[in-house]
């Protein structure tokens, strides 16, 4: 088919569809309304009435519902909305107002009170009652039942203007839901026949969506057009509301009531969300310190504190700690990454998840020492505040039964993270070891120095000296002392926790060395050129721990400290970059130079992340770590200590205790482990921080609510005065829905008069100037009859001749509707002036 | 409808929380009715959206160009129940132009049926097809969906005839001469041909005596009287080229409708050759019968792809034509060159809208023949020009 030419005028015209509405009889949708309104007053006003104690009369309720429901049809089902005026019912309803009164004001106010007397009783709060004059209950039974009538006719009309009128199913549902929620608000319980009926109310205007779908007439969106539906309003669609009906019983026989049990996973889902943190959660997590999964060391470039509280913790240890987040095993260059797969399966092969973070707290346990002092062992507790509470930090030295049965989830044998991976873990306490004195950094020393040795040399045949001799010998096949381990035979003597400990130990560390100094080629070879350069060989130190400190020094003679050492250029390997290139950074670059370079130097070891808690916090208070508390370290692999932390970064030193002589080289930049903020704890008086106390806290007494009494005001006048501001803001309201009303009826109406169809708009305008006269006409006599006949001929014209009116002959339509509009401004008083404005929108 | 879902979507969502929040057998209840109201709604509008139907029609099968056609479609179900909500792609299209509209359309399945109306008029003369390319059938919640497929009622077509205008006798060079030779007569008039016997009617006063057939008056009782047929010697060939623009090719086709329309009035047969979308096609016309035929054929044949030639020398041409008329929208030398070799020593005509007076000019001199230009403002005027 030929594309046709674009420049040629159009030669084929659809016009905008009319939609053609069939005489149907009246009964049909009467009948299909009229029971959806009573489905939907009984369920509403079922749920309000049998929830809240309120006594009323049940028999003139239901009467009045069953005269209204038909009433209320029969008025919105009017095609012209005044042959049968929807102003009508609110006319009789003020007249019944002004009538009534009394008994309306009086059934209005006690109907709040008994609503306010109910949610008093369900929350054990006292709250403030309207005063009321004292009666006898049948005659407040009457004001009730009066009040409830009065609702009735609200609720009735407008759930009859939604319907059926605007055929709007989510007016009706927010009307409906209105009863319902006053009672639920405060977890009261409607009946359960009410529940029924409202719910099958509600679903009814689910399923009947297709009917429900806007005004009857056609409705225009670019080039889309939909037809309103409600031609399917028939007593046929009803077996619909039976199928519901049918469903909902089917559904209450699948799952019973008397055998329901509420599933844990939604239990949990509700703590969670209640007490271990929102949905806010989720967005906390990344930067400094926060990394789970990978380390993108090309976006650390210039740092910036905010001062945000990050944790809160309280420990014994008198010294500063590492609190752990994150460890890097796979340095690729430009970030640190978990271990992957295939030496993820070897590790699960080796050991049990997790067990090599606990190598260290084990090592100080199982083989406690000769010495007298003692290893410290201390407590943590630890509340997450800013942090993504998916993670955890943990210290070193972690005592094995702290994490068994705990709420943390071992990754891989890096780190530990929250094992609900949802809500994660908001607070959390632990025990670990330290050790004051010198370590032990190969397992021979630590197991020569421990209580151990002689227990195990005397069992073993031969008594010490033979233990000795043997051990020995076995030395031989070791490259290096500290990669020594005990043989089989000696092992079997241990007692049993130690001899599996070491057997795990020895099983782990060959994997550890060769997982653990992974690095790029090109990485690998300039650092061995940096080592070699500077002498940094292992075999030129006694053990890693002293290699380490020799790097450690190195480093930080050649680079400096700064917050703001700009980002690593991209293509460039980030550790060789900072050694050789820039020269400074901060924590970060260093740990991720001094990890590489002992790797290089084939020493076991990972870049870690977390928070380091300042020393002197031992004071059994909580303190307060920021975000400038989070830091970066290297840990390395020694057989005798498991994975220890080592410190990089110009100003700690190496068992982690502040060495205050030892500043940062260069700018007053501050370093990550700023003073704390000691705080008192929860329970001793209202915290400044945003603290989570770990138990419900009740509400606390908040500001005034709207009940309480003001001082001065006597109780009448309050009385008159919330009468006033009621009546106030329903007329403000009635006021505003009219003012709405009647933009609305104006501006579809101009759209009508400015469509592109000449001949359509010359019938909108002729229809408006019909309905004009007719009602200037009844106001005044003055105003013609009948339109004229030049334009009576012209609307014949639009309305069945082939030819289009041309925009002169248009303009004479409009221009005799306004001539009209301002002669009816003229002609009328000011009151019918305002009527046919605001009441009839007319102009 | 995204709309709709998303709408579910937000009611599962909230039904959800309600479950969560709520202890209680209300919000299980709740939230498993939410989560079975798709299958039911799906269940119970299944019958509805399968028995959906829907149908085009036109309020009549041709009008004049325009003149508005009234389009109406109607969706109705025949099961009791209402339908979902149902979607159609419209699409109204003038074949020999190739101009295309669409619309969407979102109508309610109902027992009764639903209705709309849209007027359709085409400026241009040639085929209107309006047909549902797509009809999409959904459920009451506006979650499922399926297609339905396309039947005959699905599509219509109505055709848009070009205007005529009137032309007088006076342009007629000459009455066509009667060819003795010729065996074709004329069925619906007498002539003066003596060869052929046309009818037999009553004698009336006037007639010639040697036109009384004595056997049969004798046998009847009464005088009758041989009618001689008219012979019909078809001497005009039209060439239609339906390769230009919908503008070029209205103007084309009210012209050679005016002159069709003028030579059937004369019972002056003439041939007919055009070339649409498809194969090329002759055709003799002798009388207004052939003629509305013809028209219908014309109209839906579609526009000629314009890089293609419009004569070959293969295109098969009646004989003994004496003046052939090209219709085309613009000048091709190509053409006429094949046209005159194929009708040596034929008169030829183009007519061509709106052509440049350069042009004019200059075929003037290469064809042997006449150059009328073609305004479609002044139609008339432009045809009395001819000379046939």
């Amino acid at each position: 088919m030929k594309t046709p030419n674009l420049k040629e005028p159009s030669g084929l015209s659809l016009s905008e569809p009319r939609l053609l509405t069939r005489k149907i009889s009246f009964c049909s949708p009467f009948f299909f309304y009229f029971p959806l309104l009573l489905l939907g007053t009984a369920g509403s006003l079922g749920c309000f009435y049998t929830a809240l104690p309120i006594p009323v009369d049940l028999w003139p309720l239901a009467i009045g519902n069953l005269l209204l429901a038909p009433l209320s049809t029969l008025l919105f089902l009017q095609k012209k909305a005044r042959s049968l005026p929807i102003f009508l019912p609110p006319l009789l309803l003020a007249t019944a107002v002004f009538l009534g009164r009394e008994p309306l004001w009086q059934g209005l106010l006690r109907t709040i009170n008994l609503v306010i007397s109910a949610y008093s009783q369900k929350s054990g709060l006292s709250m403030l009652l309207i005063p009321l004059v004292k009666i006898s209950p049948q005659l407040e039974r009457n004001f009730l039942t009066v009040w409830g009538l009065m609702m009735s006719f609200l609720l009735q009309w407008g759930l009859g203007w939604a319907l059926v009128r605007k055929h709007s199913s989510l007016s009706a549902f927010l009307l409906s839901g209105f009863f319902v929620a006053v009672p639920m608000v405060a977890s009261i319980l409607p009946h359960r026949l009410a529940l029924v009926l409202l719910l099958l109310f509600w679903g009814s205007l689910l399923v009947f969506r297709p009917i429900f779908h806007g005004q009857e007439g056609l409705y225009r969106t670019g080039r889309r057009y939909s037809a309103s539906g409600a031609a399917g309003a028939r007593i046929s669609a009803l077996p619909l509301l039976l199928a519901l009906g049918l469903l909902m019983a089917a559904l209450s026989a699948v799952i019973p009531r008397a055998t329901y049990q509420r599933p844990q996973l939604t239990e949990d889902l509700r703590s969670g969300f209640i007490s271990q943190g929102g949905p806010g959660t989720f967005f906390r997590g990344g930067g400094l310190g926060g990394s789970s999964t990978r380390v993108d060391l090309i976006a650390a470039g210039d740092r910036k504190y905010t001062g945000k509280v990050m944790l809160r913790v309280k420990t014994d240890k008198p010294v500063s700690d590492y609190l752990k987040g994150f460890a890097g095993s796979v340095y690729t260059g430009t970030g640190w990454e978990l271990l992957g797969e295939e030496q993820s399966k070897q590790l699960g092969e080796l050991s049990e998840e997790g067990q090599a973070q606990l190598f260290q707290g084990q090592l100080f346990e199982e083989f406690p020492k000769i010495e007298s002092s003692i290893y410290g062992y201390y407590h943590l507790e630890v509340q997450q505040v800013g942090t993504n509470p998916r993670q955890v930090y943990l210290p070193y030295g972690l005592a094995a039964a702290s994490v068994a049965g705990s709420s943390f989830e071992p990754v891989g044998d890096s780190f530990f993270r929250a094992e609900d991976r949802l809500f994660g873990i908001k607070e959390y306490s632990v025990n670990a070891f330290w050790e004051p004195s010198s370590s032990y950094s190969s397992f021979g020393a630590r197991l020569g120095q421990s209580l151990l040795l002689t227990q195990t040399a005397e069992k073993y045949p031969g008594g010490l000296s033979s233990f000795l001799e043997a051990a020995e010998k076995s030395y031989r096949f070791f490259d290096r002392e500290e990669d020594w381990f005990p043989t089989e035979v000696i092992v079997s003597y241990m007692p049993e926790e130690a001899a599996a400990l070491t057997r795990s130990l020895s099983t782990y560390a060959p994997f550890a060395k060769e997982a653990y100094t992974q690095l790029p080629e090109s990485t690998r070879t300039k650092l061995n050129l940096y080592l070699k350069e500077h002498g940094l060989l292992l075999e030129n130190f006694y053990d890693s721990a002293d290699l380490a400190r020799a790097v450690i020094a190195q480093v930080q003679a050649d680079c400096s400290y700064t917050l703001t050492p700009g980002k690593t250029p991209e293509g460039k390997d980030f550790a060789l970059y900072f050694l050789l290139e820039s020269r400074k950074g901060y924590c970060v670059h260093f740990a991720t130079a001094v990890t590489a370079l002992l790797r290089a130097a084939g020493v076991p070891a990972r870049y870690a992340e977390g928070y380091v808690v300042p020393p002197g916090q031992a004071s059994g208070e909580w303190s307060t770590l920021l975000d400038s508390n989070a830091h970066a370290w290297p840990e390395i692999f020694l057989t005798g200590m498991g994975w220890t932390p080592i410190e990089a970064t110009p100003g700690m030193d190496f068992t982690g205790q502040a060495d205050p002589s030892r500043g940062p080289e260069e700018e007053s930049t501050p370093l990550p482990s700023p003073s704390p903020t000691v705080e008192p704890s929860p329970s001793e008086g209202p915290s400044p921080q945003p603290s989570q106390p770990a138990g419900p806290t009740p509400s606390p007494a908040g500001p005034s609510g709207p009940g309480e009494l003001r001082e001065g005001m006597p109780p009448a006048l309050r009385t008159v005065l919330l009468a006033v501001l009621f009546a106030a803001a329903f007329l403000f309201l009635c006021g505003f829905l009219l003012f709405l009303r009647r933009k609305y009826t104006l501006s579809a109406r101009e759209k009508r008069f400015r469509q592109k169809d000449s001949n359509l708009a010359a019938l909108s305008l002729y229809a408006y100037l019909q309905d004009l006269l007719r009602w200037g006409r009844r106001f005044c006599l003055q105003i013609p009859q009948e339109p004229p006949k030049a334009l009576e001929k012209l609307a014949l014209k639009a309305r069945f001749s082939q030819h289009k009116l041309t925009p002169e002959e248009l303009a004479l339509f409009q221009k005799e509707v306004n001539s009209l509009t301002a002669l009816l401004g003229q002609k009328l008083t000011r009151l019918q002036n305002w009527y046919c404005r605001y009441l009839l929108a007319l102009y | 409808m995204a709309s709709h879902r998303f709408q579910y979507g937000l009611v599962l969502f909230f039904t959800g929380l309600f479950y969560i929040f709520f202890r209680g057998y209300l919000s299980h209840y709740v939230f498993w009715l939410a989560v079975s109201l798709p299958l039911f709604s799906l269940l119970c509008s299944l019958p509805a959206m399968v028995g959906t139907k829907v149908e085009l029609s036109f309020s009549a099968p041709k009008a004049e160009k325009r003149q508005p056609l009234t389009l109406c479609i109607e969706v109705k179900t025949p099961f009791f129940l209402p339908g979902g909500r149902v979607r159609l792609f419209l699409l109204a299209q003038n074949t020999l132009t190739g101009e295309k509209k669409q619309e969407v359309l979102f109508l309610t399945a109902c027992p009764g049926g639903q209705a709309v109306e849209h007027s359709l008029v085409s400026q241009q003369c040639g085929q209107l097809l309006c047909r549902l390319e797509e009809v999409r059938v959904y459920d009451y919640l506006g979650l499922f969906s399926f297609r339905k497929r396309q039947k005959n009622k699905s599509m219509v077509q109505a055709f848009c005839f070009p205007k005529s205008v009137p032309l007088s006798l006076s342009f007629l060079s000459s009455p066509p001469p009667l060819d003795s030779l010729e065996e074709r007569y004329s069925p619906v008039k007498s002539g003066n041909d003596p060869s052929e016997v046309f009818g037999l009617r009553e004698y009336r006063q006037g007639d010639r005596l040697s036109r009384i057939h004595w056997k049969l008056s004798e046998k009847e009782e009464k005088l009758l009287v041989k009618e001689m047929s008219l012979p019909l010697s078809s001497r005009f060939l039209f060439l239609l080229d339906l390769s230009g623009s919908g503008t070029q090719t209205d103007c084309l086709l009210e012209a050679f409708a005016s002159l069709a329309n003028f030579l059937t009035a004369q019972e002056i047969s003439f041939w007919v050759w055009y070339q649409g979308t498809g194969s090329p096609d002759l055709r003799e016309i002798t009388e207004s019968g052939l003629l509305s035929r013809l028209w219908q054929d014309i109209l839906s044949a579609g526009p000629r792809p314009s890089r293609q030639a419009l004569l070959s020398c293969q295109t098969l041409l009646p004989t003994g034509i004496s003046h052939a008329i090209l219709l085309c929208p613009t000048f091709r030398p190509e053409d006429l060159a094949q046209l005159s070799a194929l009708l040596p020593d034929v008169l030829l005509t183009l007519l061509i809208p709106k052509p440049q007076k350069d042009l004019e000019s200059a075929l003037q001199h290469s064809v042997q023949g006449e150059i009328l230009p073609l305004l479609p403002e002044a139609l008339r005027g432009s045809l009395e020009k001819l000379i046939l």
